[in-house]
């Protein structure tokens, strides 16, 4: 763990100035990702099957707290421990700078680890069974809350490391010109991680003080208005992190170059201004608002963030076209895309991440976010189809395809399972499709998202779903249980690579 | 850093993280925060009536 | 005299999967408001 500050060694394949400091705390919050992966896998598992009608594994009360616990895993720990490790490579890696205050970045990984450690003992335990949306005025226990303040403020330290990082980058002319687009990508993400997570302690700050009662009480629509500052915008940072590493790959897969960099950065440039707005989304449905925030903010606003995901959408295939054409696959308009490498494990999840984000996810969030198609999808799976499209089948598999370059190149250790490793994204993409398109059929069709029993067997009134629903209920089931599959495959690969796999020399780097 | 040439207004924009940053943290906050606040704030309280 | 030739554009391929994509994005769009027109009765 103690590096010396200033010792680094030097990429072959990128010369790039890899510090001590820096790939120690890569790794770290890499690795504490993966863990988190695999918690919120099982509890994808455990719910997955208490959904499905013909399983219904779990009682009541537990499938309501493994349901809190699985977004809490996935969603939040997963994703911005793996976030937090993308912030240290963009800012030092690709600036050949030292990272600022390394003792600090591991204070803010301890409080991030502390943090959610406490808060999964909390649900596991039955002290909040809130969900994760916790809504006023459902109550955890303050330990809860004390836990995602921890987690919180460990994850805006570590976005001041990055802001601090650049800021010593640009003193000591560790680098030319304008940041990289890849950082100048991570510092939209930074951006809109700061809005978050300051909107955050501003809402938990309180519901903590709520809970100990030194506050007696908490308007329920003033907490959602902020509580969704907090909670869409934190999927803002996954979208724009998403992006960057979109590009990043592109890099390395097939050594794409942006085709119009003013263009990329102008996006992301959108991105920061406009698309924290998107939050309102979720109170659309509430009262009291009026049709000026609600449509201001979910269509006006909003769609200046969407024109930006309209730009990255055609620019980075784009840059795939054009790197692959100026190898001489010119033949026809698709010769580009079919003898690209899809047998390597970057460029499938690259692909697929792309396809699944935007048809699924990106289309479905555009429409579900419209004032009066809202209605239809509220509460419904529609929902839950939307943002595994994204956050699922988008971000997470981008990372996915990322971690298989981050394993040798960083630390420098050879990948186990390389053929599992190909087929991985595959499986896991192709799950999600499956998934994705099936669970939003059947929130189309009505099923409702957070609830145990569809077939209503407790229920005095009684209540069955058109047989077509239950179907595509089935479909979703299957399709989640291979992308599990998908998913436990990365984990093993990651996981048995980072610990045993060989020990590459610096002249064995290469890119897959 | 000039070069040959100006650099354009859009370069030095994008160039400044702390400008970026600045919007990046006002513009949501007065049009989703404070706005939607201001909206809660002034809605006239329920009455409750009847038996 | 020499003709000039506009260029290509760099990215065919790319131009038909985005057509693609904003053909299914109208399709869903207007699917919805089909869905809610039937649901949801005005007058």
């Amino acid at each position: 763990m103690a590096a010396n500050a200033l010792e680094f060694r030097t990429c072959p394949i990128t010369g790039k100035k890899v510090y001590a400091t820096t790939q120690n705390l890569i790794w770290i919050n890499a690795v504490t990702s993966v863990v988190f992966l695999l918690v919120g896998g099982l509890a994808a598992l455990l719910v997955l099957l208490t959904r499905w009608p013909a399983v219904h594994l779990l009682s009541a009360d537990l499938f309501y707290r493994i349901l809190t616990l699985h977004p809490i895993a996935a969603l939040v720990a997963w994703i911005i421990f793996f976030e937090v490790a993308g912030l240290y490579f963009g800012c030092s890696v690709l600036l050949n700078s030292r990272i600022a205050a390394p003792k600090v970045a591991w204070l803010a990984y301890f409080l991030m680890l502390i943090g959610a450690a406490i808060v999964a003992v909390q649900i596991l335990i039955g002290n909040a069974d809130v969900m994760f949306t916790s809504y006023i005025p459902l109550q955890a226990s303050p330990l809860y809350y004390l836990g995602v303040i921890l987690f919180a403020v460990g994850a805006l330290t570590a976005c001041g490391i990055f802001f601090g990082t650049l800021a010593i980058a640009k003193a000591e002319k560790t680098y030319e010109g304008s940041l990289p687009l890849v950082t100048f990508g991570l510092s939209a993400a930074a951006i809109i991680a700061v809005f978050t997570l300051a909107s955050g302690a501003i809402i938990y700050i309180p519901t903590f003080l709520w809970s100990i009662g030194i506050i007696k009480n908490i308007d329920p629509a003033m907490y959602r208005l902020i509580f969704w500052a907090f909670g869409h915008s934190s999927q803002q940072i996954n979208v724009t992190a998403m992006v960057s590493v979109w590009y990043l790959l592109a890099v390395l897969t097939v050594g794409a170059k942006p085709v119009n960099e003013k263009i990329c950065r102008s996006a992301f440039v959108l991105y920061i201004l406009f698309i924290n707005m998107a939050s309102e989304h979720h109170l659309l449905t509430d009262p009291t608002l009026s049709p000026a925030h609600k449509i201001a903010n979910t269509s006006y606003f909003i769609y200046m963030a969407a024109l930006a995901s309209m730009i990255h959408a055609l620019a980075i295939p784009m840059t795939v076209e054009v790197a692959q054409r100026k190898k001489g696959y010119t033949k026809g308009a698709f010769e580009w895309l079919t003898k690209a490498p899809w047998g390597e494990p970057g460029f499938p999840a690259l692909i697929l991440s792309l396809l699944i984000f935007g048809f699924i996810g990106g289309i479905t969030g555009i429409v579900n976010g419209t004032e009066q198609l809202s209605i239809k999808s509220h509460n419904t799976w529609a929902m839950t189809g939307h943002f595994h499209g994204t956050v699922v089948g988008g971000t997470t598999l981008a990372f996915m395809g990322l971690t298989y370059y981050v394993i040798p190149l960083i630390f420098r250790r050879e990948l186990i399972g390389k053929k599992l490793a190909t087929l991985q994204p595959y499986i896991y993409g192709i799950g999600l499709i499956i998934f994705t398109l099936s669970m939003i059929a059947s929130g189309t069709l009505g099923v409702p998202r957070r609830h145990w029993d569809i077939t209503f067997a407790d229920s005095i009134i009684p209540f069955s779903f058109d047989p077509t629903a239950i179907l595509f209920v089935t479909l979703t089931a299957l399709g989640g249980l291979l992308a599990i599959i998908g998913g436990a495959i990365f984990v093993g690969v990651a996981v048995l690579s980072v610990f045993f796999g060989r020990k590459m020399a610096p002249s064995e780097a290469k890119l897959l | 850093m000039k070069e040959e040439g100006k650099i354009s207004g859009w370069q030095l924009l994008f160039d400044d993280i702390s400008m970026l940053f600045f919007l990046g943290i006002v513009i949501p906050t007065v049009f989703y925060i404070v706005w939607g606040l201001m909206e809660y704030a002034n809605a006239p309280t329920a009455v409750i009536t009847g038996p | 005299m020499a003709e000039e030739r506009h260029e290509d554009f760099p990215a065919p391929g790319s131009f038909v999967i985005i057509v693609i994509f904003f053909i299914t994005f109208v399709l869903y769009y207007f699917l919805n408001w089909k869905w809610l027109s039937m649901i949801w009765n005005i007058g």
